[in-house]
């Protein structure tokens, strides 16, 4: 008797799962995320104040090294011409991305982070917006300064997921700072680090030089920052280049995201 | 009925746990306290509340790690009836390094069985992207057997139900009678 009901209560199990898995049992799973969300995001909300905190006391802690290190840097900036040239077309397009919002037409809505998984292969972060807040699928997130940081690949009715540049699928056209110029595909290494591929060999592309969005990307405007070069490999014979590229935003101290929207789309 | 819904209940925190506590922590404190608990839940107590219990924490990871495709709440189940098998009808007593070897067998399975059903679901759903292996798996199997120890150590304070290792001293005369 007491098999019996083991054997039924695994049988339930697998039926139930199977029916999710066919997408039949959808209503109650939003039903059930729609229960346990405010939870998470509490949860969630602590835990990133807790992990804050840790991250400030270790910056504490390294904070002479630190700034040893950040006076060699300041040193070799004062010095180095193009770096000042960079520095500078960095600046003209933080002061372009400040005002982006009003000019290109698209519109934000503001996401807790709820979960990262970003250290297993993957680059994804789970948002507390969802469709209900006209959040779609290739909607570009965006850190509160402007930085680009991944789009949207999936939607539920309340929550939605971002795939980060460093995710291993994320595919982003690329354009130099300055110019605007399209130079190349902005490819996710899966181990916290994205590179840029498909970079004509005529295109100059110089260390420190930030590289934007090329806004060819449905939803994904132009312009918006996403990091800066660290190293171009290959030869001006071959017939592409190859750049890694350094993130402006570290993902692990991302907990607020804009999610731009084209205007049209905003909910009444 | 009563300690089923508490197992639910255990199973429904731990899950949060895994969902809302771990990704935030600094790297070397990400523990996931499913599977000790699992093996924990299976040294003392019956086979339907592991089972509730595995079942309730792979249900909160399905609801809100959407990209997966290891489909948590069947997976969890699945160790959860190895790791009771294991701990009922393999090993013949309850110790510390009993719940330590479980749990390393137990964390290898839902590895294992996670990759299955990421290429499965993958395969299934025409996905391009099914699984990945975790960066620092070691540090995830250092943090189950520290979990599985402080827990079995708690138990068996407040419980007094096992000892931490088996005591062999008298065994010798106990089969010379």
């Amino acid at each position: 008797m007491r098999r019996m009901h083991i054997v039924a209560g695994l049988l339930c199990a697998a039926f139930v799962v199977l029916l999710l898995l066919a997408g039949l049992m959808r209503s109650i799973a939003d039903g059930l995320r729609r229960v346990t969300l405010p939870l998470v995001d509490g949860t969630a909300s602590m835990s990133q104040g807790a992990g804050g905190f840790w991250a400030r006391w270790t910056d504490m802690w390294q904070a002479e090294s630190k700034l040893e290190a950040l006076q060699q840097q300041y040193v070799q900036l004062r010095v180095d011409e193009t770096h000042l040239q960079a520095l500078e077309t960095e600046n003209r397009s933080l002061q372009a991305q400040a005002h982006f919002l009003n000019q290109t037409g698209y519109d934000s809505v503001g996401a807790h982070v709820i979960h990262r998984d970003i250290h297993q292969g993957r680059a994804l972060l789970l948002l507390d917006r969802g469709a209900n807040d006209g959040v779609e699928v290739g909607d570009a997130a965006v850190t509160d300064n402007g930085v680009l940081i991944g789009e949207i690949t999936s939607v539920q009715e309340q929550i939605s997921t971002v795939q980060l540049l460093t995710d291993p699928l994320s595919r982003i056209s690329a354009a130099e700072g300055a110019s605007s110029t399209l130079v190349g595909v902005v490819e996710g290494q899966g181990d916290g680090t994205a590179s840029l591929d498909y970079i004509p060999a005529t295109a100059l592309l110089v260390p420190d030089q930030l590289i934007v969005s090329a806004g060819i990307e449905d939803k994904i405007p132009a312009h918006l920052a996403i990091g800066v070069i660290d190293m171009v490999q290959g030869t001006s014979s071959d017939p592409f280049l190859h750049a890694s590229l350094a993130p402006l935003v570290d993902a692990n101290r991302v907990f607020l995201v804009s999610i731009l929207r084209p205007s049209v789309l905003k909910p009444k | 009925m009563k300690h089923f819904f508490f197992a639910i209940l255990v199973g429904c925190g731990v899950g949060l746990w895994e969902i809302a506590v771990t990704p935030f922590l600094p790297s070397v404190f990400q523990a996931y306290p499913i599977l000790p608990t699992l093996v924990l839940l299976s040294l003392v107590t019956r086979f339907v509340w592991v089972e509730g219990m595995a079942f309730a924490a792979g249900l909160m990871l399905d609801l809100f790690l959407l990209p997966h495709m290891d489909v948590a709440s069947l997976r969890y189940p699945l160790v959860g009836a190895l790791v009771f098998f294991l701990v009922h009808q393999v090993f013949t007593h309850r110790s510390l390094t009993v719940a330590l070897v479980t749990g390393l067998i137990a964390r290898t399975a839902e590895r294992l069985l996670a990759w299955l059903f990421g290429i499965l679901v993958a395969w299934l759903t025409g996905s391009a992207y099914g699984w990945a292996s975790q960066a620092v798996w070691w540090r995830t199997y250092a943090w189950d057997a520290l979990v599985i120890t402080l827990g079995f150590l708690g138990i068996t304070f407040f419980s007094r139900r096992f000892f931490p290792s088996l005591d062999r001293s008298s065994s010798a005369s106990w089969y010379a009678k």
